[in-house]
């Protein structure tokens, strides 16, 4: 049960909302849509539903063309943040609503009921309303409402977003876990990185409408494409640079260029480090890594585990870099405020500077 | 430490320091008296004097006034049309509303405004309107009593439309705000579990605003049961034909016969009092289920 999206176009009066779309999702995917508010990602799910018509493009699910089908044609589960759970009908009559659409005796639909009910672990709440269940247990119910008629995708629009921290956590889990029993493919879109980055198999970063780049979690993080990617995806330090033959430089700073960036040779590039690619030494011998110069600690804040460092360096026009340690390593350095530390990085990337 | 007592500041609010329950004011037992001696003098004190006149010589003689064929015929009249141009604006309505909601036309802003017209506009005027346009002597008037032998004047039909156009607001406006209220959302998740939209209307969005078209339904038929102005200009009195309930115990107030007319109004008010009783009991179970 692919999901496929060609060249998608939408636009609401003059503004796009989604440009020119591509990608395809894998049987048995748990595909993550990750973008800001506004950026199109709810819009690009909808089209797929078939609840909103698309301008111009083909979407294939199962390799079936539905781009001119309506939404009842298409056979997608949808669940929304705020539930949409039918508030005079019982949790029963909820679940078995798509059922009851396609006509299915009423035995198998109770026998279903009962399955899905197991599923989301609310045996005997069939007969409750929604008004009388939590948040959660609301979404949980949609959930089951949405896989019920064993639809074709399952299609999920920010479905934790109205839910507590905790409740949000332990929810996501579980759809993970149902969806790789069921071998659901599924889209899930969201605004939250960490959402992303615990469920999905692959995520898409969609920014003004437009699918910027996909990937696995860890490779979006570790090596983006696109700028956009680097900053939205956690805490990244850009550092403007060169790369020539075998080395990266600004200033006097030249260090190797990481290994398969030959297609950089010769352009403006920038350096991306993460927080925890970064360590600060007391003195130069003891600094691991390439070393990019020297800085004076400007903060050290507590961060649970760790604890988060902002460094400024001495050259590079002063520029300030976020560096998480781990407190043996503040201990060991003798990291204070105000201490001036060599800066170096254990681990970097290069992004190309006109890849905006 | 004195000074950390607290501090009761202009008003002194009794026995409770966080002034959450104090005892009531003055002030707001006279506000209290002044509601209640309004409601008593407006609605109570003339409810219980019609009471009083209607039934003074008696119930058989209340029976008789009531059972007369002249008031029989008045009584059915106006609750078979009422109950008609209920059914009619139920439907109409909320058809009228869900378009209104649903779907963007031009003069849309204009027609939302018109919907009210009927609140306001004097119901002779609307009589006046109805005789202008369907007159025996009028183009309409003549070609429906040529063509299909329907006299809409002096006749039911005549209050059928004057109590259609009367009470044409009430579904509307009642079913309106919870159309709007309603998220699209859910009738969005209907649609991709395979509902037609006929099927999301019947089993979505009616559930959902089925008390505020039962609401409607009452109180256009309340307001219609009542309805005089329009009816008297459009139907005339014709004892036993067109003459409604109302008409006939302004016929009996004419003659005198304040009995007679208090023994009708209070089998009217008893219809409205149901009517009213009915809304309200559809409100407190909304509420209790949410």
């Amino acid at each position: 049960m692919s999901i496929e999206v060609l060249h998608v176009n939408k636009s609401f009066d003059t503004t796009p909302i989604v440009r020119d779309v591509s990608v395809k999702i894998e049987t048995g995917e748990l595909f993550v849509l990750l973008g800001a508010s506004g950026s199109g990602k709810s819009t690009l799910l909808r089209l797929i539903a078939g609840l909103i018509e698309l301008d111009s493009g083909t979407i294939l699910l199962n390799d079936r063309d539905v781009t001119h089908l309506s939404p009842q044609q298409r056979g997608t589960g949808f669940v929304f943040q705020n539930y949409s759970l039918f508030r005079h009908m019982t949790v029963a009559q909820n679940i078995e609503f798509g059922l009851s659409i396609r006509k299915v005796k009423r035995l198998e639909r109770e026998q279903r009921v009962n399955e899905l009910l197991e599923l989301i672990e609310l045996q005997g709440y069939g007969n409750r309303y929604p008004a009388q269940l939590s948040g959660g247990q609301q979404q949980r119910v949609a959930l089951a409402r949405a896989l019920a008629y064993q639809p074709n995708v399952l299609l999920l629009d920010e479905p934790f977003g109205a839910l507590d921290v905790k409740i949000r956590v332990q929810l996501r889990q579980n759809l993970r876990a149902i969806q790789q029993r069921l071998g659901l493919t599924a889209i899930l879109v969201t605004h939250d990185q960490e959402e992303a980055f615990d469920i999905a198999d692959r995520i898409g970063i969609i920014d003004q409408g437009e699918l910027l780049e996909v990937g696995a979690p860890d490779q979006l993080y570790r090596n983006p494409t696109h700028r956009f990617t680097a900053t939205f995806l956690g805490t990244a330090n850009l550092l403007d640079a060169r790369r020539n033959g075998t080395n990266v430089y600004w200033g006097d700073v030249k260090i190797p260029a990481p290994a398969n960036t030959e297609q950089f040779s010769g352009k403006p590039v920038e350096v991306l480090a993460r927080p925890e690619e970064v360590a600060l030494s007391c003195t130069r011998e003891r600094a691991p890594g390439s070393i990019i110069g020297q800085g004076i600690v400007d903060s050290i804040a507590f961060a649970g585990p760790v604890l988060r460092v902002t460094v400024c360096l001495l050259s590079h026009d002063r520029k300030n870099l976020q560096v998480l340690l781990a407190p043996s390593d503040v201990r060991d350095q003798n990291i204070e405020v105000g201490q001036e530390v060599w800066v170096s990085l254990k681990e970097y990337h290069l992004l190309a500077t006109n890849a905006e | 430490m004195a000074e950390q007592s607290p501090a009761y500041g202009l008003f002194k609010v009794g026995d409770s320091p966080a002034g959450y329950s104090r005892a009531p004011s003055l002030g707001a037992w006279g506000l209290r008296l002044m509601a209640i001696s309004y409601l008593t003098i407006l609605i109570v004190i003339p409810l219980v004097v019609i009471h009083v006149q209607g039934l003074r010589f008696g119930l058989d003689t209340f029976w008789q006034s009531i059972s007369r064929p002249e008031a029989v015929s008045a009584l059915t009249l106006s609750l078979t049309t009422s109950l008609m141009m209920a059914a009619i604006n139920t439907v109409m309505g909320t058809l009228t509303a869900y378009v209104l909601v649903h779907y963007k036309f031009p003069g849309k802003a204009l027609f939302n405004t018109l919907v009210d017209l009927p609140f306001a506009i004097p119901t002779v005027v609307i009589g006046v309107m109805l005789v202008l346009l369907y007159g025996p002597q009028t183009i309409v008037g003549k070609f429906l009593q040529q063509e299909f032998n329907i006299r809409i004047l002096f006749d039911t039909p005549g209050i059928v439309i004057a109590l259609l156009l009367v009470g044409y607001p009430f579904v509307i406006r009642t079913v309106q705000p919870l159309l709007l209220q309603l998220d699209s959302n859910q009738t969005d998740v209907a649609q991709t579990m395979g509902a037609s939209s006929w099927t999301t209307f019947r089993r979505v969005i009616f559930p959902t605003i089925r008390p505020a078209v039962v609401t409607g339904a009452l109180l256009s038929f309340a307001r219609s049961l009542g309805e005089f102005g329009s009816i008297i200009v459009v139907a005339g009195n014709i004892p036993m034909r067109s003459q409604t309930a109302t008409v006939y115990v302004y016929t009996q107030v004419e003659a005198g016969n304040m009995q007679a007319a208090s023994s009708i109004s209070i089998v009217l008010l008893l219809i409205a009092f149901i009517a009213t009783i009915g809304i309200d009991l559809l409100n407190w179970r909304r509420h209790a289920r949410n």
